[in-house]
Formats: structure tokens, sequence, C-alpha cells
């Protein structure tokens, strides 16, 4: 009889334990990324040589911050320029790549493109290479030869003989010349033109393939999903399957068969306005002129700076609320250009500073777990 | 009529024929050179004494042989020496203690450089124009592997490591380093190294990969020319670490130094900056050995030439096992130099960074720790010591043998005979007389010294006898020479006997002219030289494009470009010189005159920089810097990827 | 012409050519291990004064050959004829002795013996007298003049070097400094090794410089700063060393100590050859398998005794014969005769259409001065009645480099002068430049035995500036 009374009580317990559970701050669904734990700031202060950073990539124990006067690398905590005095092309760095067969840093300047190998630089122009154009936006390292995406065009040096190939208007079907980005996946190239969408090669048959913004429309998308969000390509990063567009009206996800478009009002994406998108996995890095969103297309978290100091979070998951939680520190400006995701943290270059932003990962859960536990409790 | 009238008429009608002839010889030679004036047009040789293809030079037909020696390894019991013979594709081996030749390996594609693998079963072989590395099985000399890797690939190490045993090669000829791994043989990647990256050793941990580079980086006007020594990482494939050597380059060994972290390499210390007013106080260069310490990255070169004398072109270097001596052959001076290291150390530990620095340009120093100077047979290169430290082995290039001497009496123990040394051959002996430097002022420099298999150094000198800092000038190549006469940077040279006679024995060896016979020999040489390597394959279409601009006769949009100034009217094939000296647009404010001797453009890849003084650091600035003007040729109607595809065309010169 | 002077034409200009004689039938060398020696009257007879190869070489004197087996009493006087004779010198091919002879004029000219034999043939016929022979690669003849004085004639004329080949109309001056050049021999890589006062150093004190066949190229080779006195008698011998004999100040007589350097480094390798007081030596040439051959005081005691011709093998195990000795001679000089690489030639570089030549340096502030006070100009000068006197001032670059065209064959110095005009160093009047030569140099007495720096100075960017000439003199050279 009193085990009866026990079962039942217990059965009670367990059937109220769910709501129970809820009302305890249960943690939600894992987010299918990381969440930021706090931002720290580089400035003139520590080294760094000027405020705007234009790119930045992180690279086994070092990273390397594109500004406007030189290429700026943080290795033990110490910062060291390297600008024209060392051998620089140019001191405004655009953009940066690792290749990963032999750890050659590849930089792009307002006049030139640079490989850094081991401290030495060798600089490839308009005028002393098949480089198109000396204003280099984008470069990409990969199937044995770099590409530099450049104001007429995008050129691509074979790594063994040194040769190079201009792609532009007369012999591809891009229509305009500037382009903003170039990216790699195992079979294929892709081009973000500015004016012209995404161009795409197959590397291996040579042939090209384009996509516009079917509705040809810079500020509307009238009919979504139906190719790139925008011909105004401001970036394309291909990664784990998918290629992300930026552009200054919104972004774009095409995983080799369909496009989908995500714009500020329709999503939780904080600005039409992308500079920058770095991938990792099936999740996306979004760096707009108003802040950070991260998402893998579902879930969502933007962050943001206050006026006051600190910053927000927002966190959307599907089907839920949206989640908003102060931060006591945030990026250095909500203007970001460029990111660089590593294991732990993630690198920020923006208009004024570059900054690092620490991933919250297991502690990060575990840190929610006890703030739900103490809501529970109260 | 009478006779004499007669006769007075038919002079008279053949004085005016032959003014017609010659007005008309006149003209045709100012519409067929596309010219406005004459100059550098000499007569009717000028044009149609050019050879018609290039089967008939010199370089093209066939010439014998040698089984001259390149690299060596020594069996690591000591007991076998093995002898790349890259002229024969055979790789010999020797019985290090009867000095007889035991057996030979057959390898395709120019046998280089050599390696053994730690037990001594696989040889590898660098394969310099076949542009693979083979694996030999030392017992059946059967090769067992290939693989290929950049282009003309010279020296190689292997390098046992932890994670997987490596071969790093230093590819000449493509600026690349590949690293391998063993077994299988196989490519696991390319490092970019300095330009004309030659030979290569390892640290005795096995962790790092030295590579020196024979050729300093491009360099232009006031540029202090340096080359690189590249430290690797085979095992993750990386380059560490890039030290420089100013002003000294033509390595062609490198070694390290049991005990200390030190690598050696030995080194031509040139002055192609100052103005050459005469040869003494190494005025020209000098040769030395650089010392890097690893452990703090300092470079000190030291000098190994002597005030009074001068032991040129020094070339593969070797430490004993007790790291009491080093060996470099002097390769111009016929001697192998002997170096105390000891003395070095002690030398090292009392200098100051100004006696650092300034150690290369002491020639009293070198007399402090250089010991001994022992006389070989002709241009001593490749060097070998045997395990024991008790044997130095000596490739002697231009005589076919190896020369074997004492370590410890430091005198000749005996050659073994690889062929016949070829003093038969014109354009073997040649070959003496241009790796000899001791025919120059009191030895310094041989032809070699600046121009390493009769090519370029990629540097500009300032030869005194047109004025001081007037008339700076390029190193030209010396290969596919041939039929592209006259000669010198204005082409006031008819023949090579003239460039390389009196004249230039007063301008720049400041001694004795070669005697007649040694032009006649050097003659042969010197055309014996083909153009160098360019690749091969079936033709891009960026190639074939380039092709048709080169040939071109109007412009993109229509224009008609004038005879004289089409790319194939001044290079014309099958030399792609027309060999009149042009002016295009280039003369300068310390040049005396526009007007120089248009090149041949075969193997023109190779020879960077361009324009007499060397000012265009690629083939691109050629014409997107220096032809504003479209006095060499009209280009600037071309867009990018028509410049482009015109480089590319001529890559494949 | 006589048939007489035709011949003695026709005989000069065959010797000077070097070949055996008019017939074609080959002459024999002079056999190998032969000694060309020269004997002075023993005992020795009063001290002449005047000049100093009458001091050295009084009446009497004579070159003699002693063949194998090196019998006194079998010599063959090679300066038959001749009033004295001595300073003798065998070319590489054994084929020609050279020597100064004094003439029955009372004048020294260079008289020249063939292996053929016969009486000696003056080879110059100089006003001043000409002495001290060498030979350089192509046979030419190398010589001093005028006739050095001895020391208590007091000072005259500098002797100045001359060489006088086969082709030449008359012999060609090679140095134009202010002192005298003496003590010519050729060394292997073809330059001409001599002695002459130290610039700037006290009267007296000499040292070993070189010129190239042509005068071109003077430059310090050894004792410029290190043992102090006076040197002469240069000659290379074994060891890749230069022998010469030394003499302090104050010494008297003739003789001197026999020191060397190793031609590697020249200014740290001054040593003795022998110690000091073994005896006094009047000439040290190469001996046979690299042993040295001295001609010297016997054993006896210091200061007594009659030379002898003795060959020195050095080392520990070294020994100390004498090869040769008459009792009625002193040997003061010996040759040995064996056949030995020609030394290089040379192309010469000078053009005779100029009158002026080039000078630079690389960086005047590269100095062993000190301290090294930055130059900013340099005058340049020429010797003048009475000392010094300025030819012109040219302006030092930024890098220390400065670039100067100068006139050529006359003695030329160089003050270098801070930004308030004061010398901070100087070289007197001692170097020159031949028409045409261009010269470069390091720094401003910048250390010895240096190779340049790899710098291409700022001052070749631009016209060199001239200096010695009035203003409205042009130049030949290239227009700018």
């Amino acid at each position: 009889m009193r085990s009866k009374a026990l079962l039942s009580t217990l059965g009670a317990a367990l059937l109220l334990a769910v709501p129970l559970r809820a009302l305890a701050g249960v943690p939600p669904a894992e987010l299918p990324f990381p969440l930021i734990e706090r931002f720290e700031h580089f400035g003139l202060a520590q080294g760094l040589p000027a405020w705007k950073v234009h790119c930045v990539l992180a690279d086994k124990g070092k990273v390397w911050a594109g500004t406007t006067k030189g290429l700026a690398v943080l290795e033990g905590g110490k910062f060291t320029v390297i600008g024209p005095e060392q051998g620089l092309s140019h001191s405004v760095v655009t953009t940066l790549a690792i290749d990963p067969s032999t750890g050659d840093l590849w930089a792009g300047t307002l006049r030139g493109l640079n490989r850094i190998s081991a401290g030495k630089i060798e600089t490839f122009t308009q005028t002393n290479s098949g480089l198109p154009n000396n204003v280099v936006y984008s470069v990409a390292v990969g199937h044995g030869a770099v590409w530099a995406a450049t104001a007429a065009g995008v050129g691509r040096r074979d790594a063994k003989s040194g040769s190079w190939s201009l792609y532009d208007a007369t012999n591809t079907l891009m229509h305009e010349p500037w382009t903003y980005a170039v990216t790699l996946s195992p079979d294929k190239l892709y081009v973000g033109v500015w004016a012209g969408g995404i161009v795409e090669q197959d590397l291996a048959r040579g042939t090209w393939k384009e996509y516009r913004d079917p509705d040809g429309e810079f500020e509307l998308d009238l009919a979504p999903d139906d190719g790139p969000i925008s011909d105004i390509s401001s970036w394309a990063t291909w990664e784990d399957g998918i290629l992300w567009q930026a552009s200054y009206f919104g972004i774009a996800r095409y995983d080799g068969t369909r496009w989908k478009s995500y714009l500020e009002k329709k999503t939780p994406l904080v600005s039409n306005f992308v500079n920058f998108i770095a991938a990792k996995g099936q999740v996306a890095w979004i760096c707009t002129d108003r802040g950070l969103t991260v998402t893998d297309g579902t879930s969502w978290a933007t962050y943001k700076s206050l006026e006051k100091g600190g910053g927000t979070l927002e966190i959307t998951r599907p089907g839920a609320k949206v989640e908003t939680r102060r931060m006591a520190t945030a990026a250095s400006n909500d203007f970001i250009l460029g990111a660089s995701i590593t294991e732990s943290e993630v690198w920020l270059a923006t208009s004024h500073g570059l900054t690092r932003a620490v991933l919250a990962g297991k502690r990060g859960q575990a840190a929610e777990r006890k703030t739900n536990a103490q809501g529970a409790s109260r | 009529m009478n006779l004499l009238r007669k006769t007075i008429l038919a002079g008279i009608g053949v004085a005016i024929v032959a003014g017609f002839s010659a007005l008309g010889a006149h003209s045709h030679m100012l519409s067929m050179s596309g010219r406005k004036d004459l100059s550098g047009v000499k007569n009717c040789w000028t044009c149609h004494g050019q050879p018609e293809s290039i089967d008939e030079l010199p370089w093209a037909k066939p010439r014998p042989h040698h089984p001259a020696p390149a690299g060596l390894a020594v069996s690591p019991d000591g007991r076998r020496l093995y002898v790349a013979l890259d002229d024969v594709d055979e790789v010999a081996v020797i019985d290090a203690g009867t000095r007889q030749v035991v057996g030979k390996a057959k390898v395709a594609g120019g046998p280089t450089g050599l390696a053994l693998d730690p037990k001594g079963t696989r040889l590898f072989v660098t394969c310099r124009s076949g542009d693979r590395v083979a694996a030999i099985d030392t017992a059946t000399l059967g090769e067992v592997g290939s693989v290929a890797v950049g282009t003309g690939p010279v020296g190689i190490a292997f390098v046992a490591a932890p994670g997987g045993d490596r071969l790093v090669v230093a590819n000449s000829a493509s600026d690349d380093l590949s690293v391998l791994a063993v077994s299988p043989l196989s490519n696991l990647g390319h490092l970019a190294s300095g330009r004309e990256p030659y030979a290569v050793t390892v640290s005795p941990d096995g962790a790092r990969a030295l590579v020196v580079s024979r050729m300093a980086g491009v360099t232009r006007g006031d540029e202090v020319p340096a080359a690189e020594i590249t430290v690797v990482d085979p095992a993750a494939i990386r380059v560490v670490s890039r030290e420089r050597m100013e002003s000294g380059h033509l390595s062609e060994g490198i070694c390290t130094v049991p005990g200390r972290p030190w690598s050696l390499t030995p080194i031509l210390k040139v002055r192609n900056l100052v103005p050459i007013t005469h040869a003494a106080q190494g005025w020209v260069l000098s040769a030395g050995v650089a010392l890097t310490d690893h452990s703090t990255g300092s470079v000190v070169e030291l000098p190994l030439d002597e005030t009074n004398g001068y032991y040129s072109d020094p070339s593969g270097i070797a430490v004993d096992p007790s790291a009491k001596r080093a060996f470099i052959a002097s390769a111009g001076a016929n001697v192998v130099t002997v170096v105390d290291l000891g003395k070095v150390a002690a030398w090292l530990a009392t200098a100051g960074e100004p006696a650092r620095k300034g150690a290369i340009d002491d020639l009293q120093l070198s007399s402090e720790f250089v010991v001994a100077r022992i006389p070989t047979g002709y241009n001593p290169r490749q060097v070998a010591m045997s395990p024991d430290g008790r044997t130095l082995w000596v490739a002697e290039r231009l005589q076919d043998s190896v020369l074997a001497i004492d370590i410890a009496t430091l005198k000749p123990l005996g050659r073994v005979a690889l062929g016949d040394g070829g003093d038969s051959d014109p354009i073997r002996r040649g070959e003496r007389v241009f790796a000899r430097a001791t025919t120059t002022f009191q030895g310094q420099f041989s032809c070699r010294s600046c121009h390493p298999d009769g090519h370029v150094d990629g540097l500009q000198y300032d030869f005194d006898i047109d004025g001081v800092g007037r008339d700076i000038l390029d190193n030209r190549s010396l290969q596919g020479l041939a039929g592209t006469e006259p000669f010198k940077w204005n082409g006031k040279n008819p023949s090579l006997r003239v460039q390389c006679g009196p004249r230039f024995a007063k301008v720049l060896t400041r001694s004795d002219p070669f005697s007649e016979k040694d032009l006649d020999d050097l003659d042969s040489f010197i055309f014996s030289l083909p153009p160098t390597r360019v690749p091969s394959g079936p033709w891009t279409e960026s190639q074939k494009r380039g092709r048709e601009l080169f040939f071109a006769t109007q412009t993109t949009d229509g224009r008609e470009i004038p005879y004289g100034l089409r790319c194939s009217t001044c290079h014309r094939p099958p030399l792609f010189t027309d060999r009149i000296p042009a002016d295009v647009g280039t003369k300068g404010p310390s040049d005396s005159t526009a007007l120089f001797d248009t090149p041949h453009l075969l193997g023109i890849a190779a020879s960077a920089p361009y324009l007499h003084d060397g000012r265009a650091a690629t083939l691109e600035e050629i014409w997107t810097v220096y032809n504003g003007k479209d006095q060499h040729g009209i280009t600037n109607y071309m867009n990018k990827i028509q410049m482009n595809d015109l480089i590319e065309y001529l890559k494949r010169l | 012409m006589t048939s007489r002077s035709v011949a003695s034409c026709l005989g000069l200009a065959v010797a000077l050519a070097g070949s055996p004689g008019c017939g074609k039938r080959k002459v024999e060398p002079i056999p190998t291990g032969s000694l060309v020696i020269t004997q002075v009257p023993a005992p020795a007879g009063a001290a002449v004064t005047g000049s100093l190869p009458d001091g050295r070489y009084p009446d009497g004197s004579r070159v003699v050959l002693a063949k194998v087996p090196l019998d006194p009493k079998s010599v063959t006087v090679l300066s038959e004829g001749l009033l004295a004779a001595g300073e003798p010198v065998v070319s590489p091919d054994s084929g020609r002795v050279l020597f100064s002879g004094k003439g029955r004029d009372g004048r020294w000219q260079v008289y020249e013996v063939t292996a053929a034999g016969g009486p000696p043939r003056a080879l110059t016929a100089v006003e001043g007298g000409a002495t001290s022979p060498a030979l350089l690669a192509d046979g030419s003849v190398v010589f001093a003049s005028p006739v050095p004085r001895s020391k208590d004639a007091g000072p005259g004329p500098p002797v100045a070097l001359w060489a006088l080949s086969a082709s030449d109309k008359g012999p060609r001056r090679l140095t134009f400094g202010t002192d005298s050049a003496t003590d010519p021999t050729v060394l292997s890589d073809g330059r001409i090794l001599f002695a002459s006062a130290q610039p700037g150093a006290s009267p007296g004190r000499t040292a070993l410089f070189t010129i190239y066949n042509d005068g071109t190229g003077v430059s310090p080779y050894a004792c410029q700063h290190d043992g102090g006195g006076d040197v002469g008698r240069p000659r290379e011998i074994s060891g890749g060393r230069v022998a010469f004999l030394s003499r302090q100040e104050k010494a008297a007589g003739e003789e001197g100590q026999p020191e060397a350097v190793v031609a590697a480094r020249p200014w740290r390798s001054r040593a003795l050859l022998l110690p000091r007081g073994a005896g006094r030596c009047t000439s040290v040439e190469p001996g046979e398998g690299g042993s040295l051959l001295l001609a010297m005081q016997t054993t006896g005691a210091a200061g007594q005794g009659p030379r002898g011709i003795r060959e020195v093998l050095e080392g520990p195990s070294g020994t100390d014969r004498l090869l040769f000795h008459d009792p009625a001679w002193n040997e003061v000089e010996a040759i040995r005769v064996e056949p030995r690489k020609r030394p290089m030639g040379r192309i010469s570089t000078i053009n005779p259409a100029k009158k002026t030549g080039v000078v630079f340096s690389i960086d005047v502030n590269h100095t062993t001065y000190e301290p090294a006070t930055p130059a900013v100009r340099i005058r340049i000068l020429t010797a003048g009645d009475g000392g010094a006197r300025p030819l012109g001032e040219v302006p030092v670059h930024a890098d220390g480099s400065f670039l100067a065209e100068v006139p050529s064959d006359v003695p030329l110095g160089f003050e270098a002068l801070d930004r308030d005009g004061k010398v901070v160093r100087r070289l007197p009047p001692s170097v020159w430049v031949r028409p045409g030569e261009n010269r470069g140099c390091i720094g401003c007495h910048e250390p010895h035995g240096l190779a340049p720096r790899n710098r291409r100075p700022l001052a070749v960017k631009g016209p060199a500036v001239a200096v010695g000439l009035a203003p409205n003199e042009t130049y030949r050279g290239s227009a700018r």
C-alpha cells in the first residue's frame, strides 16, 4: 500500500517534472554553432598600425590583420607590421589567404598581390606579371594555383609554372570587369562579380556558367530564392557544399542546386549591407555594416554593440521566441569587414580595430544551465 | 666606234649599273630591315648570313659526350662511391678501396645529384633534363622508382625523419623545392626557394633541410644582390626561414657541421655595383664561405681568397666527421681549399659585429684559417667525405675523373679514371678554358664566375672602359649564342674571337689574352651551348595567341604596324634576332648610345632581368613599363590578356 | 748609315726582342743550377761617394756565370769589358742575363748577355744612366733612372722607373711620384714591385709598392706601417712570400737584414727570414727546391769575414751550406738559373690621346684615422716648387664618395677637408694616374688589404669633377 502510494507519487512527480523542467528553464535545443562569450579589442595602443582593418586571417597561432597601414601580425601577444618599408607592395591590405600546402600567405593590396613566405615578400603587379590589375580584392589558393579577384578580372597563377591566365568579360561570361571575390570548391571556381552576380568555372572542363539575379532589381527581391540575391556581389565564399553570396542588398545561399535568399526584413539578418562572409561547416558568419550575424539558415545569432558600452546578442531558434541577452563586451565596431574562424575564437576585422571574439563552447552551455537553474529556483 | 671609245662607254655603263646596284642594295637593306638608317647593317651578310634553320647551328649538331662527374655519394659503410655522370646518362659505382669502377647504372635524363638512404640500399638520383627523381636499387643497380619533380632538379638530400623519411630536391630551373615521400616515392609538396636552388643538406637531427640557391634574386639598378639559404621543415613541408647572403651568390654546395649549429656554403662575393677599374683588391669578386649560425640566424661571410691570390668558383663543400676541417673545391683554381674550423671558431669568439660584417672584404683574414690548398685536376666541383673521415673524394669534372685525397696527410691517394678526359675534344678543351681562373689577374675569376653553365648571374656591371658610371650593362646569356653575331652590348664585336680576344683581356681579365688555340677551343665550347631549355608539350591556346601577336602586322583594331616595329622584324626566326643593333627607346641618362645589340630570344624566359641595363625585372615590364612610346614594337594597343599571351609565347621560345 | 751602325742597331733590336740571333740555330739556355753572381773586389776599397751603384759596385766589380759544379776557379765573366757591374737578373727561359753595367765613359746603363754568349750589349742609352733591370712578361726591360745617389751625396732628382721594349722608340716612364722609386722586380702576377719612400713618414723610411707594367695602379704592397727602416731589393721567394732587405735608419754600410712578408697577408706577416745578427746580407733570391739563396757574410765574428753565396733551407731540420765563394772576391748577389713560369702579362689601359685620368673613392670616411672626422670636400694637390700646391677641390657626396678628373703623369696628393675646411687626413703628392687611367679607391687611408663593399658610389652617377686645368680647357671625355 505504501509502495503504491510511493509509486503514484513518483509517477505524479514525473508527470509534473516535465512542465517543472520547463518552468525551471531546461536548456533549449543546442545551437548548431558556438556563441561568443566575450570580445577583446586590439587597437593602436596594442600596436595595430591603423584602426581600419580590411581583412583578418588566423592561422596556427598567428593572426594576420590587413589594415590601411600595412599587414599586422599578432604572435605571442605582440604585433609586428609588414608594410612598404619591409617590401609589401602597398600599405592598404585588402585580402588574405593561406596556401595550405606550403604555409605561404598571399596578401592582396591596392597595388598588387604579395606572397609572404617565411618572411620573404614576392610582389606580383599588373606591370611585372600577368596579374590583371593592381587592385586586388580577393585571393584564393587551391588546385595548384592562386586566384586573384581584381578590379579588371580574375588572374590565375599556376603554382608549378608561374604562368598566368586571365579571365574577364572578353573571355568568360562575366559582364563586368570588377571582381570582388574568388572562392574554390573541390571542382569549381566561383567569382563574385560586382554587378555581375556569380560566375562559376568548372575547373576540369574549363567551361563557365553565370548566376544572375533574375529579377534584375538591386534593391528588391521580387522573386525570392530564384538565384543570387543581387548582381552586386560584395563577397562570396564556398564551404562544405555551400556557396554563400554577400551583397549590399542581402545574402544568398546556393547548395549546388537551389538558391535561398535572406534579407534583413524577412530574417534575423542584422543588415542587408554585407561586407564579408566566413563559413565553417554549414554555418555562415556574416559581417555587415551594423553587426555580426551567425546562421546556418535556420538558427540565428546576431551581435550588435550598444552606444553606452557592451552589446546585445539575439538568438533565434526555429519555432522559438527570440532570446535577447545583454553582453558585457562587443566588437570594436559594428562595421565588420572580415572574419576568420578558428576552433576557439573568431577574429573580426572592423573599421575601428581588430576584435577577438572568444567562443563559449561547452563551458558556455554549462553557464547557460546554471543561469536557467537559478531562474527556476526563483 | 674605236676600241677606246667602246671601252670608255662600257666602263661608264658598268659604273652606272654598279651605282644603281649600290643604290638598289642600299634601299633594299633599308626596306627589309625596317630601319631608317643602316647603322649596324654591315653588308649583305648581316642578314643573308643568318642560318636558315637551327639545324645548321653547332649546338644542334651531335657532339661528343663525356663521363664528366657531377654528384657524389659515399655508401654508409664507406666501401662504395657513387658518381653521377649526367652527360652519358649513367651512375658509376666505384670500389673505394681499389678505386676501380665496379658497376654502372643506366639512368635516363641527365643524372646529376645523388642521395643514399641510411642503409645504403637505395640511391636517389636527380635527373636534371628529365625533371625527375629516380630510385636505384644499389644491389642490382636497376631503377626501381621514378617521380616527376620540378624543372631541372640538381641537389637532393635524404631526410630520416621520425614522421617518415623524406627527400628534399632543389629544382634549379623552376625556383622551387620538391618534398618527396620515400616509399612509395611520391610528391608531397613543393615550396618556393630562392633563384636557382642548387644544393641541399640536412641538419644532423634531421629536423631541417637547408637549400642554397645559386643565383641572387632579380637585382636591378643600385640594388644589392643577395642569394638565399632556405631552411625547410621536411616533415611539416614548410619553409621555416630564409637567410640572405648579401652580395654572395653562385653557391653550389652546402653542408652542416657536426656538433655546431652551423651550415657552410661557399660563395662568390660579388662587387658588381663598383665600377670595374681594376681587378686587384678583390675589386670584381672574391671567393668566400658563408657561415650561418642557425641558433642565432646570423650569417657571417668569411674570405677564402688572399690579398694577392684568388681561388675562384668555390663549389662543393664537405666537413670531416670530427668537424675539424672543411674542404671546399675551388673549381676555377683546380685546388681543394682546406679550412680549419677550430680556428674559425676561435676567430668568431673574439670578433665583434664590425669585424664579422667586414670579414669577407678582409683579404688578409683567410690565411688565419685556410691551412692548405691541395692541387687537383681540372675543375673540381662536387666533393664527398667518406663516413670514417679518412678520404675526401673530389669530382674532377673536366677531366672525367674522381680524385681521392687522404685527409690525414692532405695528399692525393689516387685517381679513378671514368673516361679518357676528353683532351681530343675541342668543346671539352674550350670548357676548360671557360672554367679556368688562373689566366685572370691573380686568378680572381673565370668566365664561369659570371656565366655559370654559360648562362647569366642576373647582375649588371659597370666596365670602366667606356667611362666610370657609364653604360651599366646587364649580364647576357651565352647559351644559344651561335649564329647571333655580332656580340657585345652595342654589337661592335663581329665574332667571339674579337669578343674574347685582347680587348677582353684589357678590359676585364687584366692579364694576358687567350692564346689562339685557347680562343679556337673557347669558340667551340661557347657555340656548343644550346639555348636554355624551355617547357615542351602541346602549345596552349594562350601561347598560340601569343605567337599570332608576335607575328602580327596589324593591331587589333586594324591599324597597320609599320614593318620596322613588328616584333618579328628585329626578332626574326629562327634565332629571333636580325643581328642589327636597334634603338628601342631605352637610352638612359648614363648610356652613351641608344643603339643596343638585338638579343636572340631563344631561352629568353630564364635570363631575367631584361633590356640592356637590366631595368625590366620581368618580360612584362619591357612593355608595361618601358615601352610607353611604342618604340620597342607597337604594343600599347594590347590589353592585358594579349600582353599575357605574348609573354606566354616568349616563354616558349 | 754605316754597315757597322746598322749592325749594332740590328743587334740592339734583336737583343731587345730577346731572340737569340739573326740565324735560326737554337741556342741552349743557360743550364739549370748555374749561378749568376756579382763579385766585388775583396778587400773592400775606399768608400766611393756619389752614386749608389758606384758605392755598391766599385770599379772592378763584375757579373759572372758559374755553372755546376760551381767551381770558383771556373767562371765566365759576363760583364767583360765593363768597368763595373751588378744587379743581375735572369729571364724566365734562362736565355738572357741583364745587369747594370758601368761603361768606359763612367756611366751606368743596362746591359744584356744572352745564353749564346759574347760581349755585353747596352740596352739603354739614357742620359742620367740606368740601373736595376727587371724583366716584364713580354721581355721588356724595367729599369731605374737616373742613377740613384748615395746617402752622403745629398738629394737629387727623384729616380723613376722606366720600361723599354723592342717596339718602343724610347723608354717609357712608369712612375711619377716625388720620391725615388727604386729596386724594381717583376712579380709572377705581372706587377712591378719596387721600393719608395713611405708618404708622410720620416726621411729614409721606405716601403714596398706595386704598379702595373704601364705605370698604372700605384698601390701599397707591404711595410707601410710595420717594422720601420729602409727596405729594398724585394724578390719573390718560395712559400708565397716576398723577401727584402731592411736597414734600420742609422745602419752603416749597404747590408741589410733579410725579411719577408707572406703575399697572402702582406701587412700582417712581416718577419725576419734569419735571426738578427746572423750575418750581413746583400741579396735574397729563391734557391733550389724552395730554399733561400743568400749573399751574405760567412761564419765569423759579426762584422768580419768574407761574403759568400749560401743556400739556406728553413725549418727545424733546416740546412745552411756555402754554395760558392772565391776568396779573392766578395760575392754580393747571386741568382740561381732555372726555368721559371713567365710572369702574367697585361695589355696597357693607357689612352695616350688623353692628358687626364679619373679617380674616385667609394667612401672617404672609411679610414684608419681616429677620429674618423667626416670629410665634405677633397682637395687635390700636386707637387710644386717649395711643396705641395692645390689643383682644386671636389665635393664629397652623402655616401662619402667623390669622382674627380685629374691631370695624368704628375704627382698627386689628397687632403680630406671637414666642414670647417680643416684638413683631417692627408696623402702628400706621391701617387699618380696615367693618361686615361680610371682609378678606384676604397676609402681615404682605409685599412690595407681590403676589398670594396658592394655599393654603387653616388659620385659615379654624375660627371667627374675636373681639377687642375684652366677654366676654358675642355676635356676629351664622354658628354653627360
